[in-house]
C-alpha cells in the first residue's frame, strides 16, 4: 500500500461517518468492525514496509512520495517513511486498532459513540500524518490537526462537564501556542538547509536530514529553544506539563489513545525525527537532559500524590516523556534505542492500563483510588492485564520497561558530561516513585478490601479484548528482544550505532545500572508498605506548576478589562475608530503628491459613452444623496434600488455586458428583499429610528456633535478613496495609449508570454480563451475555468450567508404557519399578507406560472451560450430566485411554498455545492490537473451531433450548472426565509405605514 | 475628465456608505453597507489593468479595438452575489434584532447577549 493511501485512509473513513444519509448503515458492530479492520489493514501495510527497511538497514533507506503542493516556497505535501516512521506508524495502528475495538463498546449512546469514532479517526489519520509527513510543512498541518481533534476529544463531554471544556481550551492554548514556536523553527531550519546547500530555503525532510549537525550556524541556538517550546508543549514537559492531567476529562479510549500512546508523543517524535541534523549542540543536549530529567522526577512524585486513577496515570506518562525527552538530548544517538524501546514499552503497557481504568470507570462509576478496592475477584482479568502493565512500567526485570530503563542508566552513564550523579540520582529517585505507585494501582484497586461497598455492573465483555491484547503485547514485545528478533532491527532502523540488548544484564549484580534498579525497586517497595505513613507530604503543593498559568491568563484578563473599560459597547463607535484609522493609513499612504504630479495630464473631453456614464454616475451620487436624506425607509430603499441600477448602467457602458445583467438582477431581488424586511419591522420602530438618523452619539449643549464627526470621517474616508481611485484610473493606460497591441502573438501559436511585467494576467485571460476552451466569453471563462477555485469558495460563502438567513428567519419554521386568510390579529405581517393575497388573481397567477416557466428557459440558454455570450451560472441562478420571488409575492408563503416543496433551499444547495465540487476534483482521477477543462462530448465522440443543436458536454457547463443550482438554492433561501410569516407576541400592533 | 468623475463617484459613494453606517438607526446603517458594496464594485472596476472600448468577447479582438479588462469584471460578478448574501445576512439581524429588542435603534440594543 501507498503510504500516501495509508495515511489517507483514516480521513476517508471519518469523512464517511460524517456522511449524514448513511448514518443509519453504522451501527456498533458495523462501525467498529470496520474502524478496526482499517486498522489492522493499515498496521499489516506498514509492517510489510519493514523488510525493505531492513534491506537498505545501514543506509537508512527511506521510502518517499512526493507532490507539490507551493513549489515556489518549497512546500510540498509529501511522505516519508524510515525506521523512526515506521515504529511510530504501528504503534499507531497497532494501538489504534485495539482502541477502535474498545470505544465501539464503551459508549452506550449510539450517536455520541458514532461522534467519538469519526473524531478518533481524523486523530489517527493526522498522527500518521505527523509520523509520515516529508516536509515540514506537511508535518505542521498535520500536528495542529492533532491539536485539533485532542481539542475535540478532551472537551468532547464539554456540554455538560465545565471541567472538560476548560482542559480542552487549555490544551489547546498551551499546544497551539507552541506550535507558533514550531512554525517560526521550520522556517529558520528550511533557511539553513537552504544555506547549507546554496538553494533557496527547503522544507524536504530527506535533504535536512542528509545534512551534518548545524549546531555551529548562529541560529542554532534560536532553532533549538524554538523546536524544544514546540516539542514541550505538545509532550507535556516541564512548564507546560500540567495540561496533560487537565486534560484526563477526556473519554477514557481518547485518554488512552491521544494522550497516553500516541499525541503526547508527537514531541518526541519530532525531536527524535530532527536528532540527525540537531545533536550534538550544548543548547539541544542540556535543554532536553535537564528539563526531561527534572519532568520525569516531578511527573512521578507528583503521581503518588494523586487520588484520582487516571490523573496518577497522567503524571506517570509526564514522567516517562520526561525520561524520553532527556535521552534523546544525549549526542551521538547514545540514547536513541532507550528511546524508542521506552516509547514501545509505554505504548503498550500505558494503553492498557488506562483502558482497564476506563472499563474500572464504567463498571463501578468511579476511578477514585479512596473508594475503590477488592476488584480482583470481579474482574480477574482485568486484574492479570494490570499486574503485567504495572510490572512493565515500574520496570521490574525483565519486562519491556525493565530494558528500557537499563538502556536510559547505562545512556546516563556513557555520557561524560560530570553531571552524571544528579542524573542517576534523579533517575532512581523518579523509579522508585514509579514503583511506589505501580504497586498502589494494582495492590489499592484490585487486592485492599474496598472503604464502601461498590455499585458494580458489568460491561461488555469485549471491553476485555483490548487491554489483554496490549498485556499479550508487552509479553511478546519482551520475549522478542530476549530471542533478539524484530525489536533490535526495528531499533537499529533509528541509529546507526550497534547496540545489544539483553533481558537481564550478562554481568549480573556487577552491573551499575543493575545496582541502580535495585535499589529503585527496593526502595519502592518499601515506600509502597509504608504509604499510609507519609502521603500527607505528597499533599503540600510543592511547585503548583499552573502558577504561571493561571497568573498569565489572570495577566490577560486584567489587560482586556482594561481594554474593554476604554470602549463604549456601540458599532458606531467601533465602525469609527476602523474608519478612522483606515483614513489615517491612506494618508500615510504617500498618495497625494504623486496625483497632484499626474493631474495636470487629466484629459478634458471624451466620447458619447463617457457622457453618458458621467450622467448615470451623477444620478448614482444623487440617489446615494436620497439614500441619506430621505426621512421614509420605503423611499430610501426606492433610492437605493435607484443607485444599484444606475451602477448596473455604468457596468453596461464600461463594457461589461455580464456584470451588468448580474447587476440587474441583484439589484431588483434587494429591492424586493429589503421591502419585505422593513414590512416586518413595526412601523413604530421605525418610526423612532428615522428620528434619530441625524442624531450622533456625542452631544454639546444639545446640539449634536456626533454628526459632525461621522460627516468628517466620512468626507475624509471618501476623499481619500476618491485619491486612491484617481490615482488607479489616471494610471491605467488608455485604449489610444495602450502601450501593447492586445494579443501581439497570433493566438494560434500558443500562449502568450506573461513574464513581460507591463502585461497584465489579464492579456493572458483574454488572448488565451479561445485557444484554451473554445470560448468567446472571457469573463465566463474567468469565472468558470481561470479562477474556477475562486468561484467554488465564493458560492461557498453565499451559500452559507443564504442558509444563515435562513436559520435566523425562520426559527419557527416548524411551527405551523397561520394561513394567509387569518387577519385576526392585525400585525402588519398579517396586513402584508394581505397585501400579497390581494394580487392573487387569475391573471397574476398565470403570469407567475409562465414566468417561473420562462426563467428556467432562458436561464437554460444562459447556461448553453454562457461560453459565447454573457451570461453563466451566476446569472442564471439570479434569474431563477427571481422567478421563485414572484411565486411568494403572487401566491403567498403557504402556496409558493407547498408548491415549490421541489426546489426546496436546502436539496438544491445540497445538490449544486457537492455538483461544482465533485466536477473540480473528477478530472484527478484521470490524470488531469484540478478544475480541468474536459471535453466530455469529444470524449464520447458526440461532439458533431451535440453541435448540430448548438449543445456542448463539457466540465465547464457541468460546473455553471452546479454554480447555478447553488446560487438558484441561495436565493430561494433567502426568499423563503424573509416570506415566512413571522407571528409573534413580540411584535406590536400598529397600522403599517408603507 | 471621465477619470475625475468616476473618482469623485466612487469617493462619493464610499463617504455616503460611511456615513450610513455611522448612524444609529440599524436600517440606515444597512442600507449603508449596500452603498458600500455597489462603491466598491464600482471601484475594481476602476482598478483594472487598462480601458477597453469594447465588451470582452474573443470576437471583438480582430477590429483592432481594446476589450475592456475581463479579469475585474469576473471579481465583480461573484461579488454582487456575495455581497447580496451579505446583505441579505444584515437584513435578517436588523428583522431579528427588531423583533426581540423591540427598536432598531443600536443605541437602544444595549445587549446582544441576551
Amino acid at each position: 500500500m501507498d503510504i500516501a493511501l495509508i495515511n489517507l485512509t483514516p480521513f476517508a473513513l471519518a469523512a464517511l461517518f460524517l456522511v449524514s444519509p448513511l448514518r443509519p448503515l453504522w451501527s456498533r458492530p458495523i462501525r467498529t468492525a470496520i474502524s478496526t479492520g482499517v486498522m489492522i489493514v493499515l498496521f499489516v501495510a506498514l509492517a510489510g514496509y519493514f523488510p525493505y527497511l531492513e534491506a537498505a538497514s545501514p543506509t537508512m533507506g527511506a521510502v518517499v512520495r512526493s507532490t507539490e503542493w507551493v513549489p515556489e516556497l518549497g512546500i510540498s505535501l509529501s511522505f516519508y517513511l524510515d525506521g523512526l516512521s515506521l515504529l511510530f506508524g504501528l504503534i499507531i495502528t497497532g494501538i489504534g486498532a485495539g482502541i477502535m475495538l474498545y470505544t465501539g463498546y464503551y459508549f452506550d449512546n449510539e450517536e455520541e459513540g458514532l461522534r467519538f469514532m469519526l473524531t478518533l479517526l481524523a486523530f489517527a489519520g493526522a498522527m500518521l500524518g505527523v509520523v509520515l509527513a516529508g516536509n515540514l510543512f506537511t508535518l505542521f498541518v498535520m500536528w495542529e490537526l492533532t491539536s485539533i481533534t485532542s481539542f475535540l476529544l478532551i472537551g468532547f463531554k464539554g456540554k455538560k462537564d465545565p471541567a472538560a471544556r476548560a482542559g480542552a481550551l487549555q490544551a489547546l492554548w498551551i499546544t497551539g501556542g507552541g506550535a507558533l514556536a514550531l512554525i517560526l523553527a521550520f522556517v529558520m531550519l528550511g533557511t539553513v538547509a537552504g544555506q547549507a546547500l546554496g538553494t533557496a530555503p527547503i522544507f524536504d525532510l530527506e535533504p535536512i536530514l542528509a545534512l551534518d549537525p548545524i549546531a555551529g550556524h548562529p541560529w542554532y541556538n534560536v532553532i533549538a529553544l524554538l523546536l524544544m517550546i514546540g516539542a514541550f508543549t505538545k509532550s507535556a514537559q516541564f512548564p507546560f506539563h500540567f495540561w496533560l492531567p487537565n486534560a484526563m476529562s477526556a473519554p477514557t479510549p481518547a485518554s488512552s489513545f491521544l494522550h497516553s500512546a500516541t499525541m503526547v508523543k508527537a514531541g518526541i517524535y519530532l525531536l527524535m525525527r530532527l536528532y540527525p541534523v540537531m545533536q550534538g549542540g550544548t543548547a539541544w543536549t542540556m535543554g532536553l537532559v535537564l528539563i526531561g530529567a527534572f519532568t520525569m522526577l516531578l511527573g512521578a512524585y507528583f503521581a503518588l500524590g494523586k487520588r484520582d486513577l487516571k490523573g496518577l496515570l497522567a503524571y506517570l506518562t509526564v514522567s516517562t516523556l520526561g525520561a524520553i525527552v532527556a535521552l534523546i538530548g544525549f549526542p551521538h544517538y547514545e540514547g536513541m534505542l532507550a528511546a524508542a524501546l521506552m516509547i514501545l514499552g509505554h505504548a503498550l503497557y500505558k494503553a492498557a492500563l488506562f483502558l482497564v481504568v476506563g472499563t474500572i470507570e464504567h463498571n463501578t462509576g468511579t476511578r477514585q483510588l479512596d473508594e475503590l478496592g477488592g476488584l480482583g475477584r470481579k474482574m480477574p482479568l482485568f486484574a492479570v492485564v494490570t499486574a503485567i502493565s504495572a510490572l512493565s512500567m515500574a520496570g521490574i526485570p525483565p519486562l519491556v520497561g525493565f530494558v528500557a530503563k537499563e538502556q536510559l542508566l547505562d545512556a546516563v552513564l556513557h555520557w561524560g558530561a560530570g553531571a552524571e550523579g544528579v542524573i542517576l540520582g534523579m533517575i532512581a529517585l523518579a523509579a522508585t516513585f514509579t514503583v511506589t505507585a505501580s504497586g498502589v494501582l494494582f495492590f489499592d484497586v484490585f487486592i485492599r478490601k474496598p472503604a464502601h461497598e461498590l455499585h458494580y455492573h458489568d460491561g461488555s465483555p469485549l471491553l476485555a479484548v483490548t487491554p489483554l491484547a496490549l498485556a499479550v503485547g508487552t509479553v511478546v514485545t519482551t520475549m522478542l528482544i530476549g530471542l533478539g528478533v524484530l525489536i533490535a532491527p526495528l531499533a537499529q532502523q533509528i541509529t546507526p550505532r550497534t547496540f545489544y540488548l539483553h533481558l537481564l544484564p550478562s554481568d549480573g549484580l556487577a552491573n551499575v545500572p543493575f545496582q541502580i534498579s535495585l535499589i529503585a525497586i527496593l526502595a519502592g517497595v518499601v515506600l509502597f508498605l509504608t504509604r499510609d505513613r507519609w502521603r500527607w507530604i505528597t499533599q503540600i503543593p510543592l511547585i503548583p506548576g499552573m502558577t504561571w498559568w493561571r497568573g498569565a491568563v489572570s495577566t490577560l484578563d486584567f489587560m482586556g478589562d482594561q481594554i474593554v473599560k476604554t470602549q463604549h459597547g456601540q458599532i458606531r463607535y467601533y465602525l469609527f475608530v476602523i474608519f478612522g484609522a483606515l483614513t489615517a493609513l491612506l494618508l500615510t499612504g504617500n498618495l497625494i503628491i504623486p496625483l497632484l504630479s499626474t493631474a495636470a495630464d487629466i484629459p478634458l473631453g471624451g466620447e458619447v459613452t463617457d457622457v453618458l456614464k458621467a450622467i448615470v454616475m451623477v444620478m448614482g451620487c444623487a440617489s446615494a444623496l436620497f439614500v441619506v436624506i430621505i426621512r421614509n425607509h420605503l423611499t430610501a430603499a426606492l433610492a437605493l434600488g435607484t443607485l444599484g441600477y444606475s451602477i448596473g448602467v455604468v457596468f453596461l457602458l464600461e463594457p461589461a455586458p455580464d456584470v451588468a445583467m448580474v447587476q440587474f438582477l441583484v439589484e431588483t431581488l434587494t429591492t424586493i428583499l429589503i421591502v419585505v424586511i422593513l414590512s416586518r419591522i413595526s412601523a413604530k420602530q421605525r418610526a423612532t429610528a428615522m428620528e434619530r438618523v441625524w442624531q450622533g452619539r456625542l452631544r454639546f449643549d444639545e446640539r449634536p456633535v456626533g454628526l459632525i464627526k461621522d460627516m468628517i470621517i466620512a468626507g475624509l474616508f471618501g476623499f481619500m478613496i476618491f485619491v486612491f481611485t484617481l490615482t488607479a484610473l489616471l494610471n491605467r493606460p488608455d485604449p489610444a495609449r495602450s502601450p501593447f497591441g492586445l494579443c501581439v502573438l497570433p493566438i494560434s501559436r500558443g500562449i502568450v508570454d506573461t513574464s513581460d511585467p507591463g502585461r497584465s494576467i489579464s492579456i493572458y485571460h483574454i488572448c488565451n480563451t479561445q485557444r484554451d476552451f473554445g470560448y468567446t466569453d472571457i469573463v465566463g471563462a474567468i469565472v468558470a475555468e481561470y479562477r474556477g477555485s475562486d468561484t467554488i469558495i465564493e458560492i461557498m460563502v453565499f451559500s452559507a450567508a443564504a442558509l444563515g438567513v435562513l436559520t435566523m428567519l425562520s426559527r419557527g419554521l416548524n411551527i405551523k404557519a397561520p394561513s394567509a386568510d387569518k387577519d385576526a390579529n392585525g400585525s402588519p405581517l398579517d396586513a402584508d399578507i394581505q397585501d400579497s393575497t390581494r394580487l392573487n388573481t387569475p391573471f397574476t397567477r398565470f403570469v407567475a406560472r409562465v414566468v417561473f416557466v420562462l426563467a428556467f428557459l432562458v436561464a437554460l440558454a444562459h447556461l448553453n451560450y454562457g461560453g459565447s455570450g454573457p451570461g453563466d451560472g451566476f446569472t442564471a441562478g439570479a434569474l431563477l430566485g427571481l422567478g421563485t420571488a414572484l411565486w411568494y409575492v403572487v401566491f403567498g408563503y403557504d402556496e409558493a411554498h407547498s408548491r415549490l416543496a421541489f426546489f426546496a433551499p436546502r436539496r438544491l444547495l445540497r445538490i449544486g455545492l457537492p455538483l461544482v465540487v465533485l466536477d473540480a476534483i473528477v478530472p484527478i482521477f484521470f490524470g488531469y490537473p484540478f478544475l480541468a477543462h474536459i471535453e466530455i462530448d469529444k470524449l464520447l465522440g458526440i461532439y458533431n451531433f451535440l453541435d448540430v443543436f448548438g449543445l456542448h458536454l463539457n466540465t465547464t457547463i457541468l460546473f455553471e450548472i452546479g454554480v447555478m443550482i447553488t446560487v438558484f438554492g441561495g436565493f430561494s433561501a433567502i426568499i423563503e426565509a424573509v416570506a415566512h410569516p413571522q407571528r409573534s407576541a413580540e411584535i406590536d400592533h400598529s397600522t403599517p405605514e408603507i | 475628465m471621465i477619470n475625475l468623475i468616476t473618482a469623485l463617484a466612487v469617493g462619493f459613494l464610499f463617504a455616503v456608505g460611511v456615513f450610513l453606517m455611522l448612524r444609529r438607526d440599524l436600517i440606515k446603517a444597512a442600507m449603508g453597507f449596500s452603498v458600500l458594496f455597489n462603491s466598491v464594485n464600482l471601484l475594481i472596476l476602476a482598478v483594472g489593468a487598462f480601458r477597453g472600448d469594447v465588451a470582452p468577447f474573443t470576437t471583438n479582438l480582430e477590429g483592432g479595438r481594446t476589450l475592456s479588462d475581463p479579469l475585474v469584471q469576473a471579481l465583480i460578478l461573484t461579488a454582487i452575489v456575495v455581497s447580496f448574501g451579505s446583505y441579505a445576512l444584515l437584513l435578517g439581524m436588523v428583522s431579528l434584532i427588531s423583533r426581540r429588542f423591540h427598536t432598531v435603534d443600536s443605541d437602544e440594543v444595549v445587549n446582544l447577549k441576551r
